[in-house]
């Protein structure tokens, strides 16, 4: 069954002027999602990746505001009629910038935020709050202030405060961005677990064409208001005419193997480094190619 | 500068375990009762007591310090200011055209002066002691709206976030040749126009994040919200709170029927 289904659905924001025109940014956008999937969603900037990510918890177009056409259904609920609130304890979302999402003043009230809200007696908060941080390794850190953690941190510290809601779906909007090496390797290992260990159904916006090719079930790529392609990340970090049609670069492996079967006429289709060791490893041996 | 973000001492001394409602109140009524007065005396011993009340609830000498390097100033100015300016009654110990200096005016002078220290260090026993959202919890439980409530937790909570920006940018614009302290007042006001502008703007935006991030977290929802940490009135708490507020009686009834504390010496 479909956690998450997305039929035609078209979305203008409100004018910025009073006389001015709708700014459309979704045109028909298609896209379904299955129960314990790792789906990728990749475009260029300005496409509307975030407004399609909000669509999915409500605030598109309940907070927004603007025109909405279609359908966006999670669990069941068009995210059009459903209130924000109620939408929360079943999608939760990451957004890219830290500082505006951590507005508590310790990280466990940060994580008993959205619980607090729910009226939740307070030993059950208190469960779901050591829960959570346990989820995402950041026990040692609940009498900290937010705004003195490092990026990574600040960022498991979000999903931590979303996992906190028992949300059945998570969706993350590029929350890497900005991140140094070691905070991205954080949050990815922080994903990573929600997927495999808790089959947790997760949507991610990112341009880490590495990891989406490591770690994505599928890959979703966003381009002119509409999702135009759903596949395994393979098949499209392969397709060297689609991604430069679309303006988006695949995993550096995978531009060496384009690079090499242009060279020597070798059909080679790796995007991890070690499918790209090994085949390169045994081609070597075998003598097929030699400089 | 980061003791201003930043006030609350954690701790487990009696004064960090009072209730923050109990704390609030006392607030309120040692300013009310201090602003009544004007004697000397009672000033002294407001001080004093705030530095006790300070050192046994675990607060550090650091913050104590804190506070004296922030009012000791203006304390100082008053006292002179009133002493110049408010000619005193009785016996002169010097006279000097309008200058008319008397024992009378330099105990006015100075109780004035204590006063601000005492009201500053009596409303830092409360900032000092409670943490922020702890602080929040307890006048929203007094019957602040909660709202209102989140609105302050998040005014204090962006405060040094904007700073930074500030510093951010104006270091941003001197790299391309801004200058901010070149000129009169005027014109570095003007050179921090578009820093005010580029703050305003990330602002703006970090304003409609925060609803967003808001609303995603079951903001709003219709039900009663509830606390990690609920606030806890003990019995203690209870009785300290009647003290305070049978204290208060008594003393207000002294100063306004008997005339307690209402001259400075
Ligand atoms: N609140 C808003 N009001 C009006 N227009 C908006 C609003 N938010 C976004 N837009 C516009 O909608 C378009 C899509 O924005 P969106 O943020 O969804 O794109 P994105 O793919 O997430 O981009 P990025 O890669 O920069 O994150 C952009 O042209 C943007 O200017
Ligand atoms: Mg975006």
């Amino acid at each position: 069954m479909a956690v998450i289904r997305i039929e035609d659905f078209f979305y203008a924001y409100p004018p910025l002027l009073p006389e001015g025109q709708p700014i459309e940014v979704l045109h028909g956008v298609n896209l379904s999602v299955e129960r314990g999937e790792f789906l990728a969603i990749m475009g260029p900037t300005g496409v509307g990746k975030t407004t399609l990510c909000l669509s999915m918890n409500g605030l598109v177009p309940q907070a927004t505001g603007g025109v909405a056409r279609g359908h966006v259904v999670v669990l069941g609920h068009d995210t059009r009629t459903t209130p924000v609130a109620e939408l929360a304890t079943r999608v939760g979302i990451v957004y890219q910038d830290p500082e505006s999402q951590l507005f508590c003043p310790t990280v466990e009230e940060e994580v008993a935020f959205g619980p607090e809200n729910l009226g939740l007696d307070p030993a059950e908060i208190a469960e779901r709050v050591s829960w959570a941080l346990q989820v995402v390794g950041m026990e040692a850190y609940r009498q900290r202030s937010p705004s003195h953690l490092s990026g990574g941190q600040k960022q498991r510290l979000a999903i931590a405060a979303s996992l906190a809601m028992l949300p059945k779906v998570l969706i993350l909007d590029e929350p890497t961005a900005g991140l140094d090496p070691v905070g991205q390797a954080e949050v990815f290992g922080v994903i990573e677990r929600l997927c495999r260990e808790r089959r947790m159904t997760i949507v991610m916006v990112s341009q880490d064409a590495e990891r989406i090719a490591r770690f994505a079930d599928r890959l979703a790529i966003m381009w002119q208001g509409r999702i135009v392609r759903v596949d395994a990340p393979p098949r499209i970090f392969t397709d060297q005419a689609f991604l430069e049609e679309v303006g988006l670069a695949a995993p550096q492996v995978s531009e060496l193997a384009v690079a090499l079967n242009r060279r020597w006429g070798t059909g080679y289709r790796f995007t991890l480094l070690e499918e790209a060791e090994e085949a390169l490893r045994r081609d070597l041996r075998g003598g097929q190619i030699s400089s | 500068m980061s003791l201003l973000y930043d006030l609350y001492q954690p701790g487990d001394s009696w004064l960090h375990r009072l209730d923050p409602r109990v704390k609030f109140i006392f607030v309120l009524c040692a300013s009310l009762l201090l602003l009544l007065m004007r004697s000397l005396w009672v000033m002294l011993i407001a001080l004093v007591g705030a530095q006790l009340i300070l050192l046994s609830g675990g607060i550090s000498w650091r913050r104590i310090g804190w506070v004296w390097r922030m009012t000791l100033p203006t304390m100082v100015l008053i006292a002179v200011l009133w002493v110049i300016f408010y000619p005193g009654e009785g016996q002169a110990l010097l006279s000097w055209r309008f200058l008319r200096i008397t024992p009378y005016n330099i105990a006015e002078g100075l109780a004035v002066a204590l006063r601000i220290g005492a009201l500053a260090f009596i409303l830092f026993i409360w900032l000092f002691s409670t943490s922020q959202s702890a602080l929040i919890r307890g006048l929203v439980a007094l019957g602040l709206p909660y709202t209102w409530g989140l609105t302050l937790a998040m005014a204090l909570r962006y405060l040094p976030t904007m700073a930074g920006i500030f510093q951010l940018i104006s270091d941003a614009q001197r790299a391309r040749a801004l200058e901010l302290d070149q000129g009169n007042p005027l014109r570095r006001a003007r050179a921090h126009l578009p820093i005010v502008v580029a703050m305003l703007i990330t602002a703006l935006r970090t304003a409609q994040n925060l609803s967003l991030a808001l609303a995603s977290r079951a903001f709003g929802a219709q039900r009663k919200r509830t606390h990690l940490h609920p606030l806890h009135f003990r019995p203690l708490d209870g009785l300290l709170l009647a003290g305070i507020l049978l204290a208060t009686a008594a003393l207000l009834w002294a100063r306004l029927a008997l005339g307690l504390g209402q001259e400075p010496l």
